[in-house]
């Protein structure tokens, strides 16, 4: 009977596989925001002068701000004073191999490749547990090729012109409420500079934790890719289960100048929160890529399984003239989980080209929506854009949306959007079925193929984690 | 005053309002700087603009309404009131107008809204609903207003059509630059109920068109056309909302829209299922042209679907006139300007395509002419 119990119990764990809790010794700052806590993050992170005004001004702009509720989303109110803005391991390593070896099993238990696992994977990896990097792979190797590959604190302290020469120059600290936030109180991230002419010799990644109690998670993202550089950046999360929300507000901004190329590859799977709703991640990011030179290019492709709740538009200014933007997504919602992502594209410069690919997945009593933008400046001579979104409903109490804007001022643009919804249809399962495939088989193998697209962006090993999560995350969608 | 006018004009919440006029929130604002007096009702509309809408195939079935009020002294109602059985023109609560269309062939209902100002910028409301109690009506609405100071009227509508009763629903607004208008129709659809409207929206300072149509039986089913061509500095934003509450329900919205000039045109077209309403079959397309570097064109179509069985799909395309279309022409020896105005021309008539009606359809065609070719015309 045990036994039996037990089976049981591991059978309905296995849906969030990332949803244990680190026991290692943190020290946060009490909960709360204000200017005091502001600045204590700045002191433990030894930051210039510049930077603790940088991160005031932002939070004087914030107390101006209210929450945005125009999303379809059903979001409680967020008690902002209840959250704690800092928490970080107590050792702080000066190396990888001093990290706690707690931490390492994390990391371990998760699939990332921190250690001597990273060089068979050949991925350079930057992790942020809670709220601070904690070590960061293969940085010798970069440093050869000349690429700057770290913390954003370390960046802070040793490459302080870099930094401030391209922080918020993307996102500004008054962008939008949770930006701001974001600003004033972001602990960690990455940071990337890969100078003029360099193709980054291998993936970058980062993989993102939180595992305290009560703690928001506020990383702050900088990449910058000088002319003609290239470079693709994977980032990764997850989260204990915990039946209260958590608050995770990230920044990311990226900057591609003449010729440059940003691929940007996200697999989000934050701890979702249980069939009735109760926990999960609140998922409010800002990101956003610059193509600031002609010719340069930017891509995002997102597969978000995760989060309660999702609300992000990763976004590209086509600022240069030629410049490229494309946003690949996967967006699944299971049990009440909540999603209003897309993206934004604004042509600026001549002969600009966009291409957006969504494909939404709603499942159970989930609410999917897809919102993006087209805005076709009048500076935008001959911009080009294609918009495909598709979104598949499986069951009868779910939902899927679509809300794209698109605005048009020059004549010589040619905009187009298509959109579709439909069901799994019975005659596909019907016809997988007498093949002898298991119907939650047949399912997932449907809605592979109706990912295929984007899948096919991601690079390899995230590709392969991405099918997983799909099939782990639409368990006991059926029947 | 603007706030004034949002909260009028506007639906739900004060965010809400914001999303519905994102993209008209200037032209209000504009107009709800200015202030306006009570037009007048009693007015008399010059005989040019009566001429407009003197149409020989619609004498005897013609209501006139002048600066909101039905003006019995334009109407020309004989053939109507002598129908067997007869159409009711009664009045509703609060002066508003309800015109009930009984079973049987009603065949043509003509409804004139004219604006006539007077010597200061006027303002006129008006509510009016349309029944359908049977069988099939056509009723064709226009929208005129003589040229001079600055008039905005609001026109709201309940249109119901009953079980199995279809109506046919034709609406030509052609108005002056200092006219604004905006218009609120309301359709509910029970089962089996098909309404098909065809709208030609050119001109006016502001024109804002707020359809919504509630497919709120089994087996309802609309289809909803139309055009709009904005030129000069004319602002024009039509708002299409389907909601497919029952079983069964079919919609069908293809809509063309053209921009010119200085002018801005919006398309917001929303199809929402609800749940439940398994079996629907929902779809939209909106294809616009933008002809000048100074004109604008939103597009925004919409799906929100709580239903499963479901089949649903949109598509939006803003463009310019393709070149190798209008090099064809050329090489025929058509000159350009003739060549442009017949592609744009051709890319409207799409929206028309369903009208059997000759006589109407030479009305579009005179509409097209003056709203959509002149564009091809100016052209160097």
């Amino acid at each position: 009977m045990a036994t039996e119990r037990n089976q049981i119990e591991t059978a309905l764990t296995r849906r969030y596989r990332a949803g244990f809790v680190t026991d290692i010794e943190s020290e946060s700052l009490p909960p709360g925001l204000d200017e005091d806590v502001v600045r204590a993050i700045s002191a433990r992170k030894h930051e210039p002068a510049w930077m603790t005004e940088w991160r005031l001004a932002a939070y004087r702009h914030w107390l101006t701000m209210t929450p945005p509720r125009w999303a379809k989303l059903d979001i409680a109110p967020i008690d902002f004073q209840a959250i704690r803005y800092f928490s970080q391991p107590k050792q702080r390593p000066k190396s990888l191999d001093e990290v706690d070896p707690k931490l390492l099993e994390t990391y371990d238990r998760l699939g990332v490749p921190l250690h001597e696992r990273a060089r068979l994977a050949g991925v350079a990896v930057d992790a942020v547990f809670d709220s601070v990097s904690v070590g960061t792979t293969f940085r010798k190797e970069l440093a050869e090729a000349g690429v700057i590959f770290c913390s954003m604190s370390e960046a802070i302290r040793e490459y302080p012109e870099l930094v401030r020469a391209y922080l918020g120059s993307v996102v500004p600290r008054t962008d939008n409420f949770f930006a701001a936030l974001n600003s004033a109180v972001f602990s960690d991230g990455s940071f990337v500079f890969v100078p003029k002419g360099v193709r980054c010799p291998m993936e970058l990644s980062t993989y993102f934790r939180i595992n305290a109690r009560d703690t928001g998670q506020f990383e702050r993202t900088l990449i910058i890719a000088e002319a003609g550089a290239s470079v693709s950046y994977l980032e990764g999360c997850t989260a204990p289960m915990r039946d209260e929300n958590q608050l995770h507000a990230a920044v990311v901004e990226l900057i591609a100048l003449d010729d440059a190329s940003i691929k940007y590859s996200t697999v989000q799977n934050w701890y979702p929160g249980d069939e009735n709703g109760v926990g999960g991640i609140y998922n409010f990011v800002t990101k956003r890529g610059d193509c600031r030179g002609a010719r340069s290019k930017i891509s995002w492709t997102q597969v978000e399984t995760g989060s309660a709740i999702t609300w992000k538009y990763p976004s590209c200014v086509l600022r240069g003239d030629d410049s490229v933007g494309e946003f690949h997504s996967v967006a699944l919602t299971h049990h009440r989980q909540q999603a209003d992502t897309g993206t934004k594209m604004i042509h600026i410069g001549r002969n600009t080209k966009s291409k957006i690919l969504s494909k939404g997945i709603s499942a159970g009593r989930g609410q999917n929506t897809y919102r993006g933008l087209v805005r076709i400046e009048k500076s935008a001579d001959g911009a080009r854009n294609y918009t495909q979104c598709d979104s598949l409903l499986i069951g009868k109490h779910c939902g899927a949306h679509t809300f794209p804007y698109l605005e048009v001022k020059n004549p010589n643009a040619v905009v187009e959007h298509e959109a579709t919804t439909s069901k799994i249809a019975d005659d596909q399962l019907f016809y997988c079925r007498a093949r002898g495939i298991a119907e939650e088989d047949a399912v997932s193998m449907i809605v592979d193929g109706f990912c295929k697209q984007v899948f096919k962006e991601l690079p390899m090993e995230f590709a392969v984690e991405a099918k997983k999560l799909l099939e782990v995350s639409l368990e006991g969608a059926v029947g | 005053m603007d706030a004034a006018l949002l909260e009028e004009f506007g639906l739900g919440d004060a965010r809400e309002r914001a999303e519905s006029w994102r993209y008209s929130a200037q032209a209000l604002r504009a107009l709800g700087a200015q202030s306006f007096v009570a037009a007048d009702a009693a007015a008399t509309p010059p005989p040019a603009l009566m001429e407009r809408c003197d149409w020989a195939e619609t004498r005897g079935r013609r209501l006139v309404f002048v600066n909101g009020r039905l003006s019995a002294a334009h109407s020309d109602w004989r053939a109507l009131a002598q129908a067997r059985p007869e159409v009711r023109i009664d009045s509703g609560p609060a002066g508003a107008t309800v015109i009930v269309l009984p079973a049987g062939r009603t065949g043509l209902l003509h409804i004139v809204w004219a604006s006539v100002p007077g010597a200061a910028p006027g303002r006129w409301n008006a509510t009016c609903a349309i029944r359908l109690e049977g069988g099939t009506a056509h009723v064709i609405e226009q929208h005129l207003a003589a040229p001079g100071a600055d008039v905005l009227g609001a026109l709201g509508s309940e249109l119901e059509v009953a079980a199995g009763a279809a109506l046919h629903l034709t609406v030509l607004s052609d108005l002056p630059a200092a006219a604004s208008l905006y218009r609120r129709v309301r359709a509910t659809l029970r089962e089996r109920g098909v309404l098909c409207t065809t709208h030609a929206l050119g001109g006016g300072r502001l024109q804002r068109f707020d359809f919504a149509c509630d497919l709120a039986q089994p087996e309802a089913r609309c289809e909803l056309r139309g055009v709009f061509a904005a030129q000069g500095r004319e602002h024009i934003d039509a708002h299409l909302e389907v909601r497919h509450a029952a079983r069964d329900t079919a919609s069908d919205v293809l809509w063309r829209g053209v921009a010119d000039g200085r002018g801005r045109g919006v398309l917001h077209g929303a199809i929402r299922v609800e749940s439940g309403a398994d079996g629907a079959d929902a779809r939209l397309q909106t294809k616009n042209l933008l002809l000048s570097p100074h004109a604008e064109i939103d597009a925004q179509p919409v799906l929100e679907i709580h239903a499963d069985e479901v089949k649903a799909s949109h598509g939006a395309t803003v463009g310019r006139l393709d070149e190798r279309a209008l090099f064809y022409l050329r090489s025929r020896g058509v000159p350009e300007r003739a060549a442009r105005a017949m592609l744009i021309e051709g890319f409207c008539r799409e929206a028309f395509a369903v009208l059997d009606d000759a006589a109407l359809g030479a009305r579009l065609d005179t509409w097209l002419a003056t709203h959509v070719a002149a564009g091809g015309e100016r052209r160097p």
